[in-house]
């Protein structure tokens, strides 16, 4: 198997990612493992691939050469499926095709984001929509502990008043979403 | 072709002396913004960029950012216009010279320019003349605000605002301030000015941002990092940082002044007789001289010439300007002649 990130060697390592709730597996040789790895070593778990040679593999020079390209195909670089972007690029221009690829690469450019910008949180303003759909989320949120409360105290007309407002503010949020 | 005197006065960065206007020439904050669901600019075709451009300029009228707005499709003004434009700052060296479907917007009165289809879908800048960081960082937020309420952001709760190259990604802010230091270049300084700024995350650039050359002494301070601080807490470090180095250059003018004030004239009045006699004068060759006046100047070394006419004398000599006021493409031998010639009837003696 080559190597996700630079196609140029065998791969030994898989990195698995975890963060930002992304989930995704890469298999690198050991070079590129340490590269990618290391800045973020706490979020990542970095285990050698068992790398069993197969039993039934005839141990002859033919075959052998065969076997890299075979496994080459059996994993494919890592890619944006939506705008192609593959990892080698990333490193060669410094560019992102789309927003996505920060997903798709989360893991080098969240070291490369260690490097350059020394922090991966932002925490700067925000567009006006998602500023209001927290905002709505808030009052949605107080009326639901505002509505149990009544339930508690066996308030069933103001229940129903919150239950009533509950589901304009929810079918509004909805709407505008 | 548009003469340069239809520029002047309008977009007053160039012109007005603002505060701290002995040291520091102008201030730009830039906010980088991508639209959603569009790939960033650089894998988009000319048709997608073409409708998307559409979008863009229709929100930007829509939004009535100011009554001046007007807009430039840079695909189809020519080479030298745009370097015009470069030149004065309204655009980036990527506007000017990249090949795809872009443009500019900008409002002389209220001193802001939209890129359009730069590296990123909109660059969103305000200029100001002296050192104003604050004002042109609430001119360039609230043309974001209006933006942002017509043109859908891409924007992740982790990273902020997602750019094409990461290095901006977060606030997509970046404040430069252009600094005009001879006594920290003379004094040899420069180095702890480096040094001081790299430890809060600034650097230290060129006149047009490239390199570290201080070319006529002109420097360059802007913030490294864009994600992980606020905007308000990126201004306050280029700010604090700023007021520092303005107080460093003067301290710096003074002991100038104090241990060698006939060097110091003596240069000052080379640059002069050079200005008033020179046949061919490069562009680099005049920074430094226009350098040395604007010193003298502020030493009140000089008999009074405005700081603000000194701003606009740069300007006004970088290469397409001297072509545009000489009404006539020129290769760079006859432009260091139009200019030397130009510099010498505005340095004449009864001039000054
Ligand atoms: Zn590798
Ligand atoms: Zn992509």
């Amino acid at each position: 198997m080559m190597c996700q990130a630079c196609q140029k060697a065998e791969a030994t390592v898989t990195l698995k990612q975890v963060i930002a709730g992304h989930k995704d597996e890469l298999a690198l040789c050991a070079r590129c493992a340490a590269e990618l790895g290391a800045a973020i070593a706490p979020e990542l778990i970095l285990q050698h691939v068992a790398q069993p040679a197969p039993l039934d593999a005839p141990d002859t020079l033919g075959t052998a050469k065969k076997r890299p390209s075979k496994s080459k195909r059996a994993r494919p670089v890592l890619t944006c499926k939506s705008c192609g972007s593959t990892l080698a690029q990333l490193k060669e221009t410094g560019r992102l095709g789309c927003a996505e690829d920060y997903k798709v690469f989360a893991t080098a450019i969240t070291r490369l984001l260690l490097t350059v910008q020394g922090a991966t949180e932002h925490r700067g303003r925000q567009p006006a929509r998602v500023a209001a759909r927290q905002a709505h989320e808030r009052r949605v949120a107080a009326l639901k502990i505002e509505l149990d409360l009544a339930i508690f105290k066996e308030d069933y007309e103001r229940a129903a008043t919150l239950r009533d407002m509950l589901q304009c503010l929810e079918d509004g949020g909805a709407a505008s979403a | 072709m548009r003469e340069p005197e239809a520029y002047s006065g309008q977009d007053g960065w160039t012109r007005g002396n603002g505060p701290e206007a002995d040291v520091v020439l102008s201030t730009r904050v830039r906010l980088a913004r991508n639209v959603a669901d569009f790939h960033f600019p650089a894998r988009l075709d000319d048709e997608t960029r073409t409708r998307l451009q559409a979008r863009m300029i229709t929100a930007i009228d829509d939004a009535k950012l100011a009554d001046d707005v007007r807009h430039e499709d840079l695909t189809q003004s020519n080479a030298l216009h745009r370097q015009l434009l470069w030149e004065r700052n309204l655009i980036s060296r990527e506007a000017m010279q990249s090949k795809g479907v872009r443009g500019v917007s900008w409002s002389p009165a209220k001193q802001f320019s939209i890129m359009t289809n730069e590296e990123d879908h909109l660059r969103i800048q305000a200029l100001r003349a002296g050192l104003a960081t604050a004002e042109a960082l609430a001119c360039a937020l609230e043309v974001d605000t209006r933006l942002d309420a017509r043109l859908e952001y891409s924007w992740s709760p982790q990273l902020g605002y997602l750019t094409a190259c990461p290095t901006n990604v977060g606030t997509g802010l970046r404040i430069s301030v252009m600094l005009h230091v001879p006594a920290l270049v003379q004094t040899r300084q420069l180095d702890k000015v480096n040094k001081a700024t790299a430890e809060v995350g600034l650097t230290v650039r060129g006149y047009h941002g490239e390199g570290s050359k201080a070319l006529g002494d002109v420097i360059q301070i802007s913030n490294q990092r864009t994600l992980g601080s606020s905007e308000a807490e990126l201004l306050e470090t280029v700010q604090t940082m700023l007021v520092k180095v303005v107080e460093y250059e003067r301290l710096m003018r003074e002991k100038l002044l104090a241990e060698s004030k006939t060097s110091v004239e003596d240069h000052i009045w080379r640059s002069v007789g050079t200005l008033r006699h020179a046949r061919k004068l490069a562009m680099e060759e005049t920074l430094g001289l226009l350098s040395a006046v604007r010193l003298g100047i502020n030493l009140k070394l000089l008999p009074t010439m405005g700081l603000d006419a000194m701003n606009e004398l740069v300007v006004l000599s970088q290469p397409a300007h001297q072509q545009s006021l000489h009404g006539k493409a020129m290769d760079a031998d006859d432009r260091d002649i139009a200019r030397a010639a130009w510099l010498r009837d505005r340095f004449k003696p009864e001039s000054n």
